[in-house]
């Protein structure tokens, strides 16, 4: 039998909506997401020299540096592909280095799917290689006594009409000692050997057989076990911890405290968790948390920092004309990332040193919060990015960072640290609880003519950036706080069109000024966000706001297609203006076997 | 129990018989894992309910983060670095590597031991069957699709 998606849905009722009594509200400007800094810091490698990107060994061999990460989602394989392709040898002769802060540069957090931006377009690694090369034909001008341009590249060799010279004849394991040249001409899709063309992602072997590191496999001579002890509430303070009462427990090295902040250091993992489980502490009670059923209500009287992405100016007037309208509030829950793997770090605090082996997406802010947390100068902090369980957005992998440094300075020998599921679960950064607000109108021929949306997001901390420990539990367990979120009303959108942001429908070609944007036709458009101070930490899941504002998007969708009486699929293409989300539903519609027609009319008005 | 106290236990894994110094309450896991530095069966939950932990003991999918290392006594523990190396993978491994089934990869003892072992039990297992063993074991990068076309593709194969 087979199941078409029409009588999927169909069978399930259950939809997470209320439709209320819609209240138009004060409208503001100016969203700022919790997806973390993209930013960079100056560092002991300089990003401008070539010698921090690309290195040619003795035999040929080249080695690049990145400071982006590879998580699982194929980034090195790409991007070992590129440097291939730019410096023209085979791809089995690059070795790429990610995440190590003592040789790669700082290349900010791996996130909101930039690391294919960042290193194939003008700057970074495609720039790197591509001087490499540059300089390479330029040195062999000279050995060959023939022009450069006049020469060609294969497989790391130099060839002119007078003979041919290797890359590791050049400069092989000398430093090129030149800056990045911001004219160095890439290489053609037309020239491509390596890039476009499909290569197994390089970790399989390894991750298939069992021989990959991951972080929670780093083990360091000497090293020991750490086990948290994270507070029973959100809130709650240490009262007392009496170490007396794990001292019997074999393997116990060290309770240890630092404001309320508490672990237990042991030889064995297991012991470490007896430890951590008996240990006794008494905890003064934190604030309580909000009443569950008016907690998405509230959000909407909380004190709010305001966006205004998108404004065409013209949603009053046109709501008020059209034939008819539609108004439906959705919420969404916070929403656990869930890792499959609790997450975990290994840290070797030794005197003024500490190593850190961490599946932070972010090893030079982890680098900088953890010297500030251990009091240690930044160049003597070394971070080195170990892959963790899949974490899509932010998991407690920058917090078990925090604490093993913490308790591996505590006790002065590496200490691993690996969360308990409860510990991973309870304090993680969920993706925000938002509530969202929809309005929209229809013309005479069926078509959506305005859409307005307004979203409140519950937030709280976030990525910890370069110098905020307090945007994760451990930072706030060691006193510090979460960034604060300043109420502030949204100012007028002006040059910046934000109508493809996580917060827009993908329907929608709002202008701001004339200028029109965003994936889809419906011209007149209004989205504003409010971000409120919420209970819980809260992150990236995913993209930042993305997957809650689709699920209300796509639920509003399918409520206009009833009032349109419309095909959910053909009324979706038909307010759509980009040709790649065309192609995706019809590919969609098509796997799913999707019976075209209106929608069945479901009693929704007023539940 | 203090520490000089704790017995030597002898395990048969992989091939190759460890003695281990523990206290037999610990789960097998921890002893894989910590004292003889295997990678394949990872902390996933710690609570059994997620299947990363897998590994093979008598032929027998098992959760290692629940048995305690002292249940295991004679049986030969397999774990995913036990079926092949990156030079010669096992069919099962090599069909995976040929889907490209994988994203972080955190899951794969799960995934791999548990379709092996019900392939080594039931040649002719259906799809249906397939899922069904696999339901307890979870992926959170959502790599499914291609993990069933990989175990489809080495099932085919072992009949050929």
């Amino acid at each position: 039998m087979t199941v078409s998606r029409r009588d999927f849905l169909k069978g399930s009722g259950a939809l997470v909506v209320t439709f209320s009594s819609f209240s138009a509200s004060g409208f503001a400007t100016s969203f700022i997401t919790a997806q973390g800094p993209f930013d960079t810091h100056p560092s002991h490698i300089d990003p401008k020299k070539l010698d921090s990107w690309i290195a040619i060994a003795g035999d040929g061999s080249v080695t690049a540096y990145t400071g982006k990460v590879d998580m699982g989602q194929g980034m090195i394989t790409a991007q070992t592909q590129l440097v291939a392709e730019e410096v023209c040898v085979p791809l089995n002769r690059v070795k790429l280095i990610f995440g190590d802060t003592s040789i790669c540069p700082d290349q900010g957090t791996t996130s909101g799917s930039q690391s294919t931006p960042t290193n194939f377009n003008t700057t970074g690694l495609a720039q790197a290689a591509a001087t490499a090369r540059e300089a390479l034909v330029a040195m062999a001008a000279k050995r060959l006594g023939e022009p450069a341009d006049q020469l060609t590249v294969s497989d790391g060799v130099v060839t002119g009409k007078s003979g041919h010279v290797s890359y590791a004849e050049l400069i092989g394991s000398k430093k090129f000692s030149l800056e990045l040249s911001p004219t160095a001409k890439r290489r053609t899709p037309a020239e491509w050997k390596v890039l476009g063309k499909p290569v197994p992602s390089l970790d399989r072997p390894a991750l298939m057989t069992a021989r990959f590191e991951f972080v929670h496999n780093v083990r360091v001579p000497g090293m020991l076990h750490g086990r948290m002890v994270r507070p029973p509430e959100v809130g709650a303070t240490v009262a007392s911890v009496d170490e007396n009462s794990v001292k019997q427990i074999p393997g116990v090295v060290k309770v240890v405290r630092r404001e309320n902040l508490v672990g237990v250091v042991a030889e064995k993992q297991w012991q470490a968790i007896e430890a951590a489980r008996k240990l006794k502490v008494r905890w003064n009670p934190g604030p309580g948390l909000p009443q569950r059923a008016t907690f998405f209500e509230g959000l909407r009287k909380k004190p709010s920092r305001d966006a205004l992405l998108v404004d065409s100016k013209d949603v009053e007037n046109q709501l008020a004309r059209a034939k008819s309208g539609l108004k439906a509030s959705y919420v969404y829950p916070h929403q656990m990332h869930a890792s499959i793997g609790s997450s975990c770090a290994v840290a070797d605090v030794t005197g003024d040193k500490a190593t850190l082996w961490s599946a932070t997406q972010s090893p030079y802010p982890t680098r900088s919060v953890v010297a500030k947390l251990l009091n240690l100068p930044l160049d003597n902090v070394r971070v080195i990015y170990t892959r963790g369980s899949g974490c899509y957005g932010l998991n407690g992998a920058d917090a078990v960072s925090f604490d093993a440094a913490v308790m591996s300075q505590a006790v002065g020998k590496p200490v691993r640290v690996q969360f308990s599921r409860q510990d991973e679960m309870a304090w993680e950064n969920y993706g925000s609880a938002c509530v969202i607000d929809q309005r929209a109108g229809l013309g005479a021929d069926g078509a959506i003519v305005a859409w307005e949306c307004e979203t409140w997001a519950a937030s709280r901390g976030g990525r910890p950036g370069y110098e905020q420990p307090g945007n994760v539990i451990t930072g706030v367990l060691l006193g510090f706080q979460p960034e604060p979120i300043t109420p502030r009303a949204a100012v007028e959108p002006t040059s910046e069109l934000r109508n493809r942001s996580n917060l827009a429908p993908s329907y929608v070609a709002g202008c701001i000024g004339g200028k029109c944007g965003g994936s889809g036709k419906v011209r007149s458009e209004r989205v504003l966000s409010h971000t409120v101070e919420g209970p819980f930490f809260t992150g990236p899941l995913r993209s930042p706001l993305r997957i809650q504002n689709t699920f209300a998007h796509e639920c509003f969708m399918d409520e206009l297609c009833v009032q349109a009486k419309a095909d959910p699929v053909a009324f979706r293409i038909q307010h759509l203006s980009d040709t790649r989300l065309v192609d995706v539903l019809k590919a969609a519609s098509e796997k799913a076997k999707w019976n075209a027609g209106p929608p069945h009319s479901r009693a929704v008005s007023g539940q | 129990m203090p520490e000089s106290g704790m017995p030597k236990i002898p395990l048969k894994v992989n091939g190759r018989t460890e003695t281990v110094d523990v206290d037999p309450g610990t789960p097998l896991l921890f002893v894989l894992a910590d004292e003889l530095g295997l990678r394949g069966p990872k902390f996933g939950c710690v609570m059994a309910q997620c299947g990363s932990c897998t590994v093979l003991v008598g032929g027998r999918i098992v959760r290692s983060c629940v048995m305690p290392v002292s249940a295991v006594k004679q049986d030969e523990i397999i774990t995913l670095e036990g079926l092949g190396s990156p030079e010669k993978p096992h069919p099962i491994q090599q069909a995976f590597i040929d889907e490209g089934a994988v994203q972080c990869g955190f899951c794969l003892s799960g995934v791999v031991l548990t379709a092996k072992a019900v392939l080594d039990q039931k040649p002719n297992a259906t799809e249906q069957e397939m899922s069904e063993a696999l339901g307890g074991v979870l992926c959170r990068c959502f790599a499914h699709v291609r993990m069933l076309k990989a175990i489809r593709r080495y099932a085919e194969g072992r009949k050929a």
